[in-house]
């Protein structure tokens, strides 16, 4: 039998050693449980986006139909009638300027709201495909007489896969809101690139800039991490580079 | 509370035959079989898949036969046998390391850390595995290497402590859990 020393040693080396690796083997296992439960985290995540920018696509569909179909359609209506009114004539002179501007602001309306709707109407935007549908954004902006535009195209002209195509869109038109809403800009680049390893989009403006360190707070920068999270969806990347003062650059770039 | 009422319930008696110079390894046989029936039908209890619960429905068949044979014919009652007890260490290694994959790898337990039989899991399978290898070589290293054997009954000791050990953990960290598919009636089944 071993004397009572050895027996000491051997029991507290073997208590130690056990307790060692129960101690490693539980730990070990919470490690491994809670990357499994950031990971089913961000899948839920990437699936409720997903699920949120369907029910958008279909809203703005559906918004689109609504507007094409009975709101355009009575405003045409309005105006074939004060058309009618001028053409007839009336003895009352004063109120026939009154019912040509009424007329005129009646078209002006119908033509904001078709090009509301073929902006809202992302089918619009599959059929024509990328660069027109940017065109035709670039092309409202510029009838405001408010900023000018350009489209710079590098490469080959290109088509994605339709959902790709409808993601880029909606971030370029989310990108031209940001410059309307917050950056006082002027001029406005959209650089579409296409090369043997990559395609790339990006907006310019050159209007105030701002910190881009200012995304980290959750109270500001919302509507960039959605950006960001599209550019994930379709497995593209997305940057943007800013500074006060020096306009801001958003660039959303898919490998090939 | 019943299992641990009926370990210690044992543990006494065995004591007592002990101190009176009464052979006690009748009694540790029967707590054998008891122990593994007992924590076949706890994992039976927490799985929801066929597959595992009609595998446990035949371990513990198995287990029961091969338990009859080694205590009326092959080690008999007087002997400690090893040989059952080696074959419920191996199959409920087996069983709770499955039941910790699944705790931690499937979806279907979100909180394993706050579940009793999470906790029981690791215990068996410490507590089995580190008796594998006294049970394998009792009878030779008590003849042949003392001290290996003597480490290796400090090991079995430690791992039925911590075997205990989990059971407490498990009872103070549970919480009723909302998606948690098998509720276990923790009372009943102690």
């Amino acid at each position: 039998m071993p004397s009572s020393s050895e027996e000491f040693k051997i029991a507290i080396i073997t208590t130690s050693v056990l307790m060692f690796f129960l101690l490693a083997f539980i730990l070990f296992l919470f490690l491994v449980f809670q990357m499994r439960k950031r990971k089913a985290q961000a899948t839920l995540e990437k699936e409720i986006l997903a699920a949120q920018i369907e029910i958008q696509e279909q809203t703005f569909k559906n918004v689109s139909q609504e507007i094409h179909d009975n709101v355009g359609q009575v405003l045409s209506l309005a105006r074939l009638n004060l058309n009618a009114i001028l053409g007839i004539g009336s003895s009352d002179q004063a109120s026939l300027p009154k019912i040509e501007s009424a007329s005129e602001l009646i078209g002006k309306a119908i033509s904001d709201l078709r090009n509301l709707s073929r902006s809202m109407l992302g089918d619009k935007v599959t059929e024509t495909g990328l660069q027109v549908a940017i065109e035709n954004e670039l092309k409202v902006l510029q009838n405001t007489g408010q900023y000018k535009t350009q489209l710079d195209i590098s490469g080959p002209s290109f088509r994605l896969d339709k959902q790709k195509e409808m993601m880029v869109f909606r971030m370029v038109q989310e990108a031209i809101n940001n410059c309307i809403k917050y950056a006082k800009a002027k001029n406005i680049l959209i650089k579409l690139m296409n090369n043997e390893e990559k395609y790339a989009v990006s907006v310019h403006d050159d209007g105030i800039g701002f910190d881009v360190e200012l995304l980290q707070s959750k109270e500001t920068g919302i509507g960039l991490k959605n950006m960001q999270n599209r550019a994930e969806l379709i497995q593209g990347v997305f940057s943007i580079k800013s500074a006060p003062g020096k306009g801001t650059t958003i660039e959303i770039i898919l490998v090939k | 509370m019943l299992y641990l009422t009926f370990n210690l319930v044992v543990e006494f008696i065995a004591g007592i035959a002990f101190y009176y110079k009464l052979n006690n390894i009748v009694l540790y046989n029967i707590d054998i079989l008891i122990e593994g029936l007992t924590f076949c039908y706890a994992l039976y209890y927490l799985h929801r898949s066929s597959l595992i619960k009609r595998l446990l429905k035949i371990t513990a068949t198995a287990f029961i036969l091969f338990w009859v044979a080694d205590f009326f014919f092959i080690q008999k009652e007087y002997e400690f046998n090893t040989y059952s007890y080696l074959l419920s260490s191996i199959v409920l290694s087996g069983f709770s390391l499955t039941t910790i994959y699944i705790f931690v790898f499937e979806k279907t337990f979100k909180d394993p850390f706050h579940n009793f039989f999470f906790w029981l899991s690791i215990g068996i399978l410490f507590c089995d595995l580190g008796n594998v290898p006294y049970l394998m070589f009792y009878n030779i290293l008590f003849q042949k290497a003392i001290l290996i054997a003597y480490s290796l009954t400090i090991i079995s000791q430690m791992v039925n402590t911590i075997l205990y050990i989990m059971i407490i953990i498990g009872i103070l960290y549970q919480r009723p859990q909302s998606n948690e598919i098998a509720k276990p009636n923790l009372n009943s089944f102690l």
